[in-house]
């Protein structure tokens, strides 16, 4: 294994040996006929509907425009360059193999020729370089061009029929997981094909599932692609029905009386409370969670002072413990934390109200004052917005919280008006998640953090919501992206942590451990860290 | 001589209106029951027995017991504590916006009804068309044009929508009480019609308006729960009662049904015994 191989190994999200075997094995591509062992049998269920529930949209299932709620549709119907399985490792999809070289400044992907789109057409590398250059067009706004970093439209470039590099700008040894289905936007599209709201007319892609009909926030039903390339995914369900509910709690009548199948996403106390001689409980640990801003550049919560003493206030270990029933662990402000290659030496914080009193004398706020805290109405924003309230009124904070549940929850929230964060531009609060004093975001799960880093903490991300411009905490960051051992990754983690932590820009009091209930009448239901469905099972 | 004959009759018929009243069970009843929530919204901070916010992390979901009376919510608060004090909120926000509209609404109802012709005829048909669209939808129409919600909103919102009906009722007892002869009195005495209006008329048509503004109230703390629960009237997580049922009405079916319980209880007996207060007064005021 190479050195950059073994690089993205150690960076992700796992550690079980049979995973790091698949891993490192798909990186050289022989990993597949070791999936076909590992993976269900063929045996077809003829006539059978698998039915789930999900999360409601935030926006439509579109690749340039995908949200959090239709990366589920996208995951059903998309191919990508490769996969990011459950484990978090990246296995070979419509790329058999990749390989880094120039010190990871350049990457070589060599595809398959056996995919086809869901119109029959074959895959071709063109379709490939449109898909990903489309993204990075300025005028197709795509919301998934901030995740390709230093990848340009010039540097995509056809080296044959089936091999295509990627000339970046900086070494980025976690490039494969830009183009993997973490960045569910990124799905493959038909060169020429819009991937604007358009696009969900026919959602033409080449993944497992081909879209018969959609009803956005409301329903959509799939039948497998027979020509799924991954002939041991092909589903073992004709059909696939994805039903979407404002809360996924507010499914569960419907999954004891049969209407459903299986529930994705429910919080650990009510997943406990459903039977379990009926249904079976998966869980998946997940680096995601709620990621809490608090402008840097203007409004009340610019001095840092300020900001670690909220953070000081909260009783993170409690609340996981307590509220979530266990099902997370305790993050400490950063997104490093639940890495392998995190520093455990960062002391974690842990709620210290004589501290954080203190620390609100020394700003010149000692009696507190009024704050807003905005987000989108979904269960577990409810819940953490009344945990931080009542938190803040501790240290003299009196915290009004704001959730929009315009549209089914989240219209407004992420309407992006301001998109993208632009460094130094001092943009008011309007309420929204990049233009708000004091915001939650929900973040799924990713299988390194290059994302949320580039994105969200970096000064000139293009999702920062903190507008922090704090020059150690950047370059912390680039010596991340550009570490090409895992030492250096430590390293540059540790640097991470330590500036996050000096300036609090975002707290990240926990990762949620995301729980899922399915009918005992279907075997081998699997979602990955997003939220997507990886596999549909069978009946039983 | 003779206006103080007149007040003293007017006390006499208001004493035995009184009295008709207290012994009227259905008024008894919802009396009793909106008292004791009044007493509860003005002395709230005396009668709960946790802090409304505070979360226990080591009560999450717990029924209803003798530390905690009504349980605990799936963050640790207090369910008792905060229905106790939920019903301030509920109170004063549904008191203001009926007296909102009660206020906008009497104010055109007498206009109309006074000066009638063509200012009545378009006005009431306005109204008329308001009164046509549901409730929530424009509720809701209100929220979304403003883009977002908040106690003021809520108020002006019922506020808005009770005008026509109130309105609409007034005008029909003043359109009764303008043809009669203290009003003819009035204008031979050169009075201003904004005297007339509030001085002559409005006395003689509280009776109705008080009626009509028990009836509103009514409807309003069903308004003002109802917005609550669809998450475009007060602050998310706040103790008022149709916020609570929207929160925790999910986790009945994890069988975890006290949050929900005692503050849908609570919305419905204040809503009973207003209706119950109003339907006395109709018959008392024989209208």
């Amino acid at each position: 294994m190479s050195t950059i191989e073994q690089t993205s190994n150690e960076v992700s999200t796992n550690g079980l040996s049979r995973r790091h075997f698949i891993q490192a094995a798909a990186a050289t591509g022989v990993a597949i006929p070791f999936a076909q062992i590992f993976g269900a049998s063929g045996v077809s269920a003829a006539g059978t509907t698998l039915k789930w529930a999900s999360q409601a949209q935030e926006g439509p299932a579109a690749p340039w425009m995908s949200k959090g709620g239709s990366l589920q549709i996208l995951n059903a119907v998309g191919a990508w360059l490769c996969d990011v399985a459950p484990s978090g490792q990246l296995v070979p999809s419509v790329a058999t193999k990749w390989k880094g070289t120039d010190a990871g400044k350049t990457w070589t992907f060599t595809i398959r020729e056996d995919v086809k789109f869901h119109d029959g057409s074959a895959l071709k590398a063109e379709d490939v370089i449109y898909t990903l250059q489309s993204h990075l067009d300025p005028a197709n706004k795509s919301q998934s061009a901030g995740r390709l970093g230093d990848c340009t439209s010039a540097g995509i470039v056809k080296v044959d029929a089936t091999t295509i590099r990627f000339d970046l700008k900086k070494a980025n040894a976690n490039f494969p997981y830009a183009v993997s289905s973490a960045n569910y936007g990124l799905c493959m599209l038909k060169k020429g094909e819009k991937g604007d709201e358009s696009w969900t007319k026919t959602m033409n892609s080449a993944g497992p599932w081909i879209m018969v009909t959609h009803k956005i926030n409301e329903k959509t039903v799939f039948k497998k692609n027979p020509n799924y390339f991954k002939k041991d995914l092909i589903p073992q369900f004709d059909k696939m029905e994805q039903i979407q509910y404002v809360s996924n709690s507010a499914a569960i009548p419907a999954l004891k009386t049969g209407k459903l199948d299986s529930i994705h996403f429910l919080t650990g106390v009510e997943a406990d409370a459903i039977p379990k001689n009926k249904y079976y409980k998966t869980q998946v640990a997940t680096c995601g969670g709620l990621h809490m801003h608090m402008r840097c550049d203007i409004g009340q919560l610019t001095d840092k002072r300020v900001r670690e003493a909220i953070s000081l206030s909260l009783d993170r270990q409690g609340y996981v413990q307590n509220v979530m029933a266990g099902y997370g662990t305790v993050a400490n402000d950063s997104v490093m934390d639940s890495f392998p290659t995190a520093d455990k030496t960062v002391p974690v914080r842990k709620k210290d109200i004589a501290a954080a009193k203190a620390l609100m004398a020394a700003a010149g706020v000692p009696n507190g004052f009024k704050v807003t805290l905005q987000s989108w109405k979904r269960d577990d924003i409810d819940k953490f917005t009344q945990f931080v309230k009542s938190s803040l009124k501790e240290i003299g904070i009196d915290c009004t919280v704001d959730l929009d549940g315009s549209d089914g929850g989240g219209a407004r929230w992420y309407k992006y008006s301001v998109y993208p964060s632009v460094k130094g531009s001092k943009v008011k609060n309007k309420g929204e998640w990049l233009a708000s004093e004091f915001g939650i975001a929900e973040w799924a799960g990713r299988p390194v953090p290059d994302e949320y880093l580039a994105r969200e903490w970096f000064s000139s991300g293009d999702w920062n919501p903190a507008y922090l411009d704090a020059p150690e905490l950047d370059a912390a960051i680039t010596a991340w992206q550009s570490a090409l051992t895992t030492k250096a990754k430590q390293a540059a983690s540790s640097s991470i942590q330590k500036a996050a932590l000096v300036h609090t820009p975002i707290i990240v009091a926990y990762n949620e451990t995301r729980v899922s209930v399915t009918s005992k009448k279907v075997v081998g239901v699997e979602y990955n860290q997003q939220g997507a469905i990886w596999s549909t099972g069978k009946n039983a | 001589m003779k206006d103080t004959t007149n007040s003293e009759a007017k006390k006499l018929v208001l004493a035995e209106r009184l009295a008709v009243l207290k012994k009227n069970k259905a008024f008894v009843v919802g009396a009793s029951i909106l008292g004791f929530w009044i007493f509860c919204s003005i002395f709230s901070k005396f009668m709960v027995r946790f802090d409304q916010d505070t979360m226990d992390f080591e009560s999450i979901n717990t029924p209803p017991s003798l530390k905690y009376w009504f349980g605990t919510d799936s963050t640790g608060r207090d369910v008792y504590s905060r229905v106790i004090i939920g019903a301030r909120i509920i109170m004063v926000i549904s008191f203001i916006a009926t007296a909102l509209g009660a206020f906008v609404g009497a104010s055109l109802g007498l206009i109309a009804g006074y000066l009638k012709g063509k200012f009545d005829m378009v006005l009431m048909r306005i109204l008329e068309a308001i009164s046509a669209i549901p409730v929530i939808i424009i509720a809701l129409l209100a929220v979304a044009a403003i883009g977002r919600s908040s106690t003021v909103i809520t108020v002006l919102i019922i506020g808005f929508i009770f005008t026509p009906n109130v309105a609409r009722t007034v005008r029909a007892a003043v359109l009764g009480e303008s043809e009669l002869e203290y009003v003819a009195a009035a204008k031979l005495r050169t009075e201003k019609t904004a005297h007339i209006l509030f001085r002559e008329i409005l006395p003689n048509v509280l009776p109705t308006l008080i009626v009509e503004f028990t009836v509103r109230l009514g409807y309003a703390i069903f308004a003002v729960a109802t917005l609550s629960f669809l998450g475009v009237g007060l602050e998310a997580g706040s103790p008022d009662w149709g916020t609570q049922v929207a929160d925790t009405w999910d986790k009945i079916f994890t069988n975890i049904w006290w949050p929900t319980l005692f503050p849908a209880v609570a919305i419905a007996s204040v809503a009973v015994s207003i209706n119950l207060i109003s339907d006395a007064l109709l018959e008392v005021f024989e209208l």
